[in-house]
């Protein structure tokens, strides 16, 4: 065991036992950016992105507190109820279609950081999350997880709950669809 | 160009905004710590479930299957939480295992599916506010720390009415029929006019011992009226979309006696506002306030106009009741007690006015530095000086 991970399960002890919030602020700082671009990448607003970001923290910690289940992997857990999140936010909007192109590409900019400088890398950078719009959803989940936030195969198997073996041809197809789509612009 | 893979990459530069990241950090902690309480264990639970937590699950077993047992006993016996949830039953505000008792409460609620339960339960846990006001009222501690602790204890039953009147609101929408659910809402209904009765005798004895209650106590008994008549408005409704629980003339009998309630408080408020008044022309007079100003106080008087239009407000409710038109009766009921509500705070505002302006004169009349000496000629020596209305002053 890592001492990343020794110290993430002690935070989690601490939540767990003393409702400890400051503990949780810390399990809160090493996530958020993580679980809002992951959100950020599957619907079309930063608005939502962030609103769903926030309840994922909420519902995590109610969980964490009201489970008798052992946590025994917080980050695939976070991006479980992120992914649920996004699923209910989209049946209440009755639309799983992402948002058109321009919408994707001007709310995305607004919130760089420190891309400004680099103009070649933003257009760069724009021009990718264009390509990836256009991948179907389930296709645009697992090239985020594997390239982008850097899971294992088997921590995407967890997340999207499904075998190893269907997320390795879930990888080669969407990463096949990826080059196509860049391909012909 | 470059490989896709690496321009992926790339988009992990992609985070939120900084502001954001730390408002929202602000916000999720402040609501977390305000949901919960620190439960009290003792040192063995929490290192069970920190091994629990740390350890690899089979070595856990390993070593837990032979004590497993007497592990378990030994932890139920001397583990403090379970007394820390027991003995924080009779805490306080402002005691320690307070917000624990809060927190239980809480967990119970959430146990509960009922609605008309919740109602019920919701109304246990306001007794018990009433309790703690009783209790605090008791203690040997000072006026200002007992208001303090009343302020808590009130706001909660405050708090308690409030989700009571939802769960009802809950009730009434379910449209199912059942003798359990209109006996639970009667239950509620009697539980709240005897909590406001209690409240209201409790404040008395408060400002008799000179402690000054504020606003909270007015709010708290105000919110059980709400609640008695709410759970009423409840029945009724469910009478009138054709639950059988209860009969009509239960029901006339029911609101009858709010009305009879009214009626006591429309007089015991009526007897306020006349000593009121009466105080108060009394002050005029002793300190002589001239004419413009006997005007202005004046408007003060006259808030023996609103008991007359409670009063009038009851008499509809009565009409409507004839009648049979339940529901606008207890429409009037509820626009009397307002009325009433506003009649009984000008007079005790009154009466708390006359107090302060009494003590203010009395200041002003001992005070030497305001009245002017006569000096008698004839002492040598030793000065004395006769102040002409109160009192003596030695000049030397």
């Amino acid at each position: 065991m890592n001492k990343a991970s020794l110290k993430e399960k002690y935070l989690i002890y601490k939540v767990r036992q003393n409702k400890d919030a400051e503990s949780y602020g810390q399990l809160y700082d090493y996530y958020v950016d993580r679980i809002f671009r992951f959100i950020l990448f599957k619907v079309s607003s930063v608005e939502t992105a962030e609103d769903l970001t926030s309840e994922v923290f909420l519902k995590t910690w109610e969980y964490i507190n009201t489970t008798d289940k052992k946590i025994g992997n917080l980050n695939a857990l976070l991006y479980k109820v992120a992914r649920n999140a996004v699923i209910d936010h989209y049946r209440k909007k009755r639309n799983d279609v992402i948002g058109t192109d321009e919408d994707f590409m001007h709310s995305i900019a607004d919130h760089r950081i420190n891309i400004e400088k680099d103009a070649n890398l933003k257009i760069e950078i724009q021009s990718i999350e264009k390509h990836l719009g256009k991948l179907k959803d389930i296709y645009r989940e697992v090239i985020i997880l594997k390239y982008i936030e850097e899971f294992s195969v088997t921590e995407i198997a967890e997340v999207i709950d499904k075998s190893r073996g269907n997320v390795r041809v879930l990888l080669h197809r969407a990463l096949q669809a990826l080059k196509e789509i860049a391909g012909e612009e | 160009m470059p490989n896709i893979t690496e321009q992926l990459k790339q988009l992990k530069q992609v985070k939120p905004r900084k502001e954001w990241v730390d408002s929202e950090r602000e916000l999720l902690l402040s609501q977390i710590t305000r949901q919960t309480a620190v439960k009290q264990q003792s040192v063995f639970v929490n290192s069970w479930y920190l091994a629990k937590s740390l350890m690899p699950g089979s070595l856990l077993r390993f070593v837990a299957r032979p004590v497993g047992v007497l592990t378990v006993i030994t932890l139920f016996i001397f583990s403090s939480g379970i007394f820390g949830v027991n003995a924080s039953k009779n805490s306080l505000p402002g005691d320690f295992l307070y917000s624990v008792k809060l927190t239980s409460e809480k967990v119970q609620v959430g146990f509960t599916v009922a609605e008309e339960k919740k109602a019920q339960m919701h109304m246990g846990f306001a007794e018990e506010r009433v309790n703690e006001i009783e209790a605090v009222s008791q203690k040997a501690i000072t006026p200002q720390k007992k208001q303090e602790k009343i302020d808590v204890a009130a706001a909660g039953l405050s708090q308690e009415m409030k989700k009571t009147q939802q769960t009802l609101e809950q009730v009434k929408q379910d449209s199912t029929k059942s003798k359990l659910i209109v006996e639970a809402v009667q239950k509620v209904d009697q539980k709240a006019e005897e909590l406001g009765d209690r409240l209201e005798q409790q404040k008395q004895e408060l400002l008799q011992n000179d402690v000054l209650v504020g606003k909270s106590m007015d709010i708290a008994k105000e919110a059980t009226d709400v609640t008695a008549v709410k759970a009423v408005e409840v029945i009724v409704d469910k009478r009138e979309k054709g639950d059988v629980s209860v009969t009509d003339n239960e029901l006339v009998e029911t609101i009858n006696k709010k009305i009879n309630k009214e009626q006591e408080k429309i007089k015991q408020v009526e007897t306020q506002v006349k000593e009121a008044a009466q105080g108060q022309a009394k002050l005029i007079v002793d300190q002589e306030k001239d004419v413009e100003t006997l005007a202005v106080d004046q408007k003060n008087v006259d808030q023996n106009i609103i008991p007359n239009q409670a009063e009038q407000k009851l008499t509809e409710a009565k009409d409507f009741l004839n009648h049979g038109d339940l529901g606008s009766a207890l429409e009037k009921i509820k626009e009397s007690a307002t009325l009433t509500q506003e009649a009984k705070v000008g007079a005790e505002t009154i009466v708390s006015q006359n107090k302060e302006a009494a003590e203010q004169a009395e200041e002003v009349a001992t005070d030497p530095s305001e009245i002017l000496p006569i000096e008698d000629k004839n002492a040598e020596g030793e000065k004395e000086t006769t102040i002409e209305n109160k009192g003596t002053l030695k000049v030397e």
